[in-house]
């Protein structure tokens, strides 16, 4: 995609940064052919590899990769040794996958990986299908509320997850919140929409859908206007109804935006934390448990070696599902 | 009056999605805002009603000041990390994405893939914890910073190497026949040219690290109420049972993200967009 941004940059500004360099100058001006190119060449005044790999010095890749290699790369590697063993942080005793079998039969933890996965799968999906459906009405010729609506639907993903969660803790109140409030005027009756172990998660996907559907939507508009419009002028012409025109036109084309809008909701998905956090903090029970959440409470609890397990698991559960997706979708993108 | 006109010559369905907007948004913002207006007694009852008893100023003040400014000193704090984190961030991403994009070989490519695996895996909290300890940074803001750096690195990184493959060449080169070094070149041509990226990234990435509450929670372990997102988290769970001052908490730490997005939201989305449609 052409973003905004690199067509600031022309050609205006390239002149300048040329000409503010007088040999530069001189040398655009006395161009005289390839012969008095090639004279400059043998001149050693065209570059060769020794200078440009002078130039462009790894001492300027250096700062960023050592901090990403120290702080990330390198404990994403040792995550794998110390979750073999018991750990305090000081000294460390091999216990093979012991680890790994305790976390897959505690409870709490077992529960949380199957949670983990619900709530993933259902934030992507609902995300992706009602972003895209909300992104196609936006787009459509006329619909004049489309900034309005995009902007308020973006804004929670300004907020913090935190002050969100603190927000909707009180408005979904068991006895005195809003919203069973709301629903008492058609006779529904109180839900404990938070503290009922049976629709706590549900509750806390719907929070998440609130905070976060204003991604999904951003992007897919962005795919949509894309799209040039000749093809849909083309398709009615030939008669094409708006449902074809959305299957054989937009959603092809739109295939990038579908593929990152996955990717994203689900990497946040499977990593969600905080809002669970701040909302339940995991009960009632092991109701709204997640990878996260019991992670950082094995952390918290001392349990260094069992913490790296559970993250060695949100690890291999990331990487063995959103690469496959990825590179799935991104094969059947349509170029043109 | 054209307000409503406007809103007359909408078509149904439209006219229905603005009317929803105001129950699923806008009566929570209004919900948050009146309720940290209330004394502790009515806002305990959690109405949308006007407050009958305003009480503004006693919950605003007492979130600024309770506990010796607590409040106030993790604000400064949360501040402090994410300047530091931009400053830093954009500095070695932009190096670091300008070496990856010109220059070819082995070393740069291994980085590449290592630098784009980072914008999927995630961060294994518990030996960065590790690592930092023996760093002698766990525990403290600087740690932290490390860590919001290293966590933005990959995403940064592929926003400013896509558009610095977009600068031709050329400018380099005329640039390094005139006898510009490496850092020269970077600061004095490519700076200028990759400000409007830097601005997107600044843009964009400035709320992740400030709404950030994981990584606080993590590496600053020691102190409860260190960052203003820890601060709240804390007030909420010390003071349950006062929504006033914690809704107030809320809408003060709200702040900053509303002020930049009514300013700058065009440039928020469009930004979001960049990095997204790429992958």
């Amino acid at each position: 995609m052409e973003s905004v941004d690199t067509a600031r940059y022309n050609e205006s500004n390239l002149k300048k940064m040329l000409w503010r360099f007088p040999v530069t100058k001189a040398f655009v001006q006395k161009w005289n052919g390839p012969k008095h190119f090639l004279k400059l060449v043998i001149g050693g005044q065209i570059m060769n590899s020794r200078l440009l790999k002078k130039t462009y010095s790894y001492s300027l890749l250096a700062p960023g990769l050592l901090i990403y290699l120290v702080i990330f790369a390198l404990p994403t590697v040792i995550s794998f040794y110390f979750a073999m063993t018991r750990w305090n942080l000081t000294t460390a005793e091999w216990t093979g996958f012991q680890n790994f079998i305790t976390f897959f039969s505690q409870e709490n933890t077992r529960i949380s990986v199957g949670n983990t996965f619900l709530f993933a799968s259902v934030t992507t999906v609902g995300k992706t299908v009602v972003g895209l459906a909300l992104a196609v009405a936006f787009c459509r010729k006329g619909f004049r509320s489309a900034g309005y609506l995009k902007g308020l639907l973006y804004f929670p993903v300004m907020l913090s997850a935190v002050t969100v969660g603190i927000a909707f803790s009180a408005v979904l109140h068991p006895s005195k919140g809003i919203l069973n409030e709301f629903l008492g005027w058609f006779g529904i009756e109180k839900i404990r929409w938070l503290t009922d172990g049976a629709i706590a998660i549900w509750t806390v996907m719907l929070v998440d859908f609130w905070k976060t559907v204003g991604i999904n939507v951003v992007i897919f508009i962005a795919g949509i206007s894309a799209i040039s419009p000749e093809y849909y002028e083309a398709a009615s012409l030939d008669g094409a109804s708006a449902g074809k025109q959305f299957c054989h036109i937009t959603l092809p084309l739109i295939v990038p935006s579908i593929n990152s809008a996955i990717t994203l909701s689900l990497i946040g998905g499977l990593k969600n934390y905080d809002l669970i956090w701040t909302m339940t903090e995991g009960g009632p029970g092991y109701s709204t448990e997640v990878l996260g959440t019991v992670t950082y409470k094995l952390f918290a609890r001392g349990n260094f070696g069992l913490a790296t397990a559970g993250q060695v698991v949100i690890f291999v559960l990331v990487c063995a599902i959103v690469f496959p997706i990825n590179s799935y979708i991104s094969k059947k993108a349509v170029t043109i | 009056m054209s307000a409503l006109k406007w809103f007359k010559k909408l078509k149904f369905g439209e006219a229905t999605a603005i009317v929803i907007t105001v129950f699923t948004h806008w009566v929570i913002f209004y919900f948050i805002l009146i309720n940290s207006f209330k004394t502790k007694a009515e806002a305990a009852k959690l109405t949308l009603n006007w407050p009958s008893e305003w009480s503004i100023l006693d919950n605003y003040k007492y979130v600024l000041t309770y506990q010796n400014n607590i409040f106030l000193r993790a604000l400064g704090n949360s501040i402090w990390v994410t300047v530091c984190t931009m400053a830093v961030l954009v500095l070695v991403s932009a190096t670091t994405a300008f070496i990856v994009q010109r220059r070819g070989g082995a070393i740069t490519k291994i980085s590449d893939k290592l630098i784009l695996a980072g914008l999927i895996a995630p961060l294994a909290i518990v030996p960065t914890y590790w690592v930092l300890a023996r760093l002698q940074l766990a525990n403290t803001i600087t740690g932290l910073i490390l860590v919001e750096i290293a966590l933005l690195f990959p995403y940064s990184t592929m926003l400013y190497k896509g558009y610095i493959a977009a600068i031709p060449r050329e400018i380099d080169e005329a640039a390094i026949v005139d006898g510009c070094g490496p850092w020269q070149l970077f600061f004095k041509i490519m700076v200028p040219l990759i400000k409007p990226i830097t601005a997107t990234v600044i843009i964009l990435r400035t709320f992740v690290v400030y709404n950030d509450f994981t990584n606080p929670l993590y590496f600053l372990s020691g102190t409860k109420s260190a960052t203003v997102q820890l601060c709240i988290y804390t007030f909420k769970s010390t003071y349950s049972t006062d929504w006033g001052r914690m809704f107030a908490a809320v809408v003060l730490v709200s702040i900053p993200p509303l002020l930049v997005f009514v300013a700058l939201h065009k440039r928020i989305m469009e930004g979001m967009t960049m990095g997204a449609v790429k992958g």
